[in-house]
């Protein structure tokens, strides 16, 4: 009996010490602490991968436009490597030399200059000038009416497009050996690579997608623009006829944004979304200087024909044209309303019926205020948005 | 789309409903039929609830009369199936140690009461590859009924519970719905709540069968991961009926020797 009363005391103390709260201790991780300690020494990355996935806003939605899904882990992968200069024969030159964030991904150079200090033949087009190359544009995921990338539309896809640039000598100039070994070298690619892909194995193609991944989760898509496009959902904001105003535009920018609707807006997209065509002449010499898609495709028909960049971000991304001709929208609205010269190729849009290139002979204030709608292209979030951010330290 | 609604909302169902992870499922209530000291029973027997399954084991020994000692452990994993291109896995364990006392009444009926203390761990791997591993201590109080005849038994308990996480160690690699409901247990805890377990059992001394249907009775629960219920088969064996009939052996040989 007495040993019975001595086990109920036991219990009663047991369950009494078991019920005093005792703070629970939960340690959530991403990386492997031993590998979070490695990647910090070289790198500023957050504890864990940001969100590369792009929500469209609803008024592209409704264009029936989609990105796809995006792998957290690759895109940071891939983040690194857009920045690593080790990815180039003399050490100096990563994507991102060229690809400016604070420029919306563009570069402020005519051509930009590659490995030792080979220059380039045409201007950087910017990541950013597009609001997603995951959302129709630039891949070739939605068949033959994607779109393909460079000025020429010589590569299909993302992975196509960053190996030309890897292995373009006047760019990084490196062989496909070389590219595996510069990674393989760093010791921050290691657990990198086993969280994007569960292994180590570093391999060209893998370099190639994690690059293509950042690369697509690039978004721009918060511009004023697309502040008051999303409030003038429902009713026809693009039509020229209509006459629609955007209630958050200045007048100025809404005289713009008709004067653009009218002349431009058949070529680069009245929704800013994807261009209306694949490739255009739009006048800016009489003879080929550059062939462009024609150096590719060898058609007569493609001579001096070149890719319909999208105009995002625009403001940002001078000096412009495939050759950067033209230092300042003012000079490049200039040449829409004098300068458009006759080339066999130019495109009907251009044209004043049959072999005559159109004169806009826009007014001084059509010109500023085309020049306006432009701004309201440009989406300052992109320009720090800590995701894309170079991650060096 | 719209007649598309339904089917999509099923898809999406069936999907989510294939990523369940558990982080509590209820282990059998004992209720031993003991009849007096030294009394001593062990059972082994197979559980499991909605896609997971394993096996557990209790022993029981009364050192005195009325007075109960009881060591219960469980362990269950996730059931994958073959074609489960996630690799999702999962699986939990816990053991615990109770006291009490128990009463036999002249009509065959057994009264007894637990109050016990335990802990164990539950492991998870999500598909994306994340992992967590959560361990918990339990400690409860556990009032039962049994009636047990020459062939057959019948018994119900409830258990009163107070379950609380003391750590977890949980590895992000997912972007997903699970983490936060691990995050939700960690501002909940600790949780207070009830369980009822049945048994029905056939057999004679000194090997029965039981089946069992173990049932949390908190519904809220459920959002947390907390499996509904558990059912199981055990098998227990009254291991004084060794002894004793050794006992009473001996006891007739002295006698013959005398
Ligand atoms: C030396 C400068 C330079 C470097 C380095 C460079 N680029 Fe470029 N990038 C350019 C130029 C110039 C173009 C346009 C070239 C053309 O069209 O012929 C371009 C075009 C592109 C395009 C096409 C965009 C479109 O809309 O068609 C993408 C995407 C791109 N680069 C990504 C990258 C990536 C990824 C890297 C790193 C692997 C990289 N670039 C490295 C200069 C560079
Ligand atoms: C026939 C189709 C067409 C029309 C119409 C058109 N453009 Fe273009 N635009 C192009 C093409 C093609 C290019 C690229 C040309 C090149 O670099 O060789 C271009 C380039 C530009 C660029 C430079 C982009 C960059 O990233 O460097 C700007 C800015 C521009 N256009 C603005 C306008 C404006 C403003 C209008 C209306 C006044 C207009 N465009 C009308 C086809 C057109």
């Amino acid at each position: 009996m007495k040993k019975l009363h001595l086990a109920c005391l036991f219990l009663g103390v047991l369950i009494l010490a078991a019920a005093c709260k005792r703070d629970s201790d939960f340690n959530y991780y991403y990386y492997e602490p031993a590998d979070y300690a490695l990647l910090s020494q070289y790198l500023n990355l957050p504890d864990r991968p940001e969100n590369y996935q792009s929500e469209l806003p609803n008024h592209l939605m409704a264009l029936g436009l989609s990105v796809r899904p995006v792998d957290y882990d690759k895109a940071t992968l891939g983040r690194v490597l857009f920045y690593d200069k080790k990815l180039s024969k003399d050490g100096t030159i990563s994507c991102a030399s060229c690809h400016k964030q604070e420029l919306a991904f563009a570069d402020n150079a005519k051509v930009s200059t590659g490995v030792f200090g080979r220059v380039g033949d045409r201007n950087s087009i910017a990541l950013g000038s597009v609001l997603s190359f995951s959302a129709y544009y630039g891949t070739d995921l939605f068949g033959p009416s994607g779109i393909p990338f460079f000025w020429d539309n010589r590569a299909n896809t993302a992975s196509d497009q960053n190996m030309a640039s890897m292995t373009n000598p006047k760019e990084m100039d490196m062989s496909h050996a070389d590219i595996v070994n510069a990674v393989q070298a760093q010791p921050y690619y290691e657990p990198l690579f086993r969280m994007a892909y569960g292994s180590n194995q570093i391999t060209e193609a893998r370099v190639s997608e994690a690059i293509a991944e950042f690369v697509n989760g690039i978004g721009s898509f918060k511009s004023k623009f697309d502040v008051e496009a999303e409030k003038a959902l429902g009713y026809n904001a693009y039509s020229y006829l209509e006459k629609n105003n955007f209630s958050g535009f200045s007048a100025a920018e809404n005289r713009g944004k008709l004067i653009y609707l009218e002349n431009c807006a058949s070529c680069h997209s009245a929704t800013q979304s994807r261009p209306e065509m694949m490739k255009a002449n739009n006048g800016l010499d009489a003879t080929t200087v550059d062939a462009g898609v024609g150096g590719i495709t060898n058609a007569t028909d493609d001579m001096a024909m070149f890719k319909v960049p999208l105009l995002r971000n625009i403001e940002l991304t001078a000096p412009y044209m495939h050759d950067g001709r033209f230092n300042t929208l003012e000079e490049v609205v200039e040449h829409y309303s004098t300068g458009i010269q006759y080339h066999p190729n130019l495109s009907t849009e251009l044209r004043a019926g049959g072999a005559q290139a159109k004169k806009m002979n826009f007014s001084t204030q059509d010109k500023s205020d085309l020049v306006a709608f432009l701004k309201t292209l440009t989406d300052q979030e992109l320009l720090t948005d800590k995701r894309y951010a170079n991650p060096f330290k | 789309m719209r007649q598309n609604l339904p089917l999509l909302l099923c898809v999406a169902l069936c999907f989510t409903s294939a990523c369940t992870h558990y982080y509590y499922a209820p282990n059998s209530l004992q209720t031993p039929f003991l009849q007096e000291k030294h009394d001593t029973r062990a059972s082994i027997g197979f559980i499991g609830g909605d896609e997971f399954s394993g096996w557990e084991a209790s022993a029981c020994y009364s050192p005195v009369k009325y007075g109960a000692l009881l060591v219960n452990h469980f362990q269950v994993k996730h059931v994958r199936p073959d074609d489960n291109p996630e690799r999702e896995y999962g699986n939990g364990r816990l053991t615990e140690l109770a006291l009490g006392g128990y009463y036999p009444t002249k009509n065959n009926m057994n009264l007894s009461f637990f109050g016990g203390w335990g802990g164990g761990h539950v492991f998870n791997v999500y598909s994306g590859g994340a992992e967590s591993d959560l361990r918990f201590e339990r400690i409860f109080l556990q009032p039962g009924l049994a009636v047990q005849g020459n062939k057959a038994r019948f018994s119900l308990a409830s258990r009163f519970n107070r379950l609380n996480y003391i750590s977890g160690n949980v590895n992000l690699a997912t972007q997903g719905e699970e983490i936060s409901t691990i995050q939700n247990i960690e501002n909940a805890n600790p949780f207070y709540f009830q369980e009822i377990g049945l048994s029905v059992g056939a057999g004679t001394e000194p090997v029965w069968v039981d089946f069992r249907l173990n049932i949390n009775t908190k519904e809220q629960l459920r959002k947390f991961g907390f499996a509904k219920y558990t059912v199981g088969i055990s098998f227990q064996f009254e291991l004084d009926y060794l002894w004793r009939k050794k006992d009473r052996s001996h006891q007739m040989n002295s006698f013959n020797i005398d």
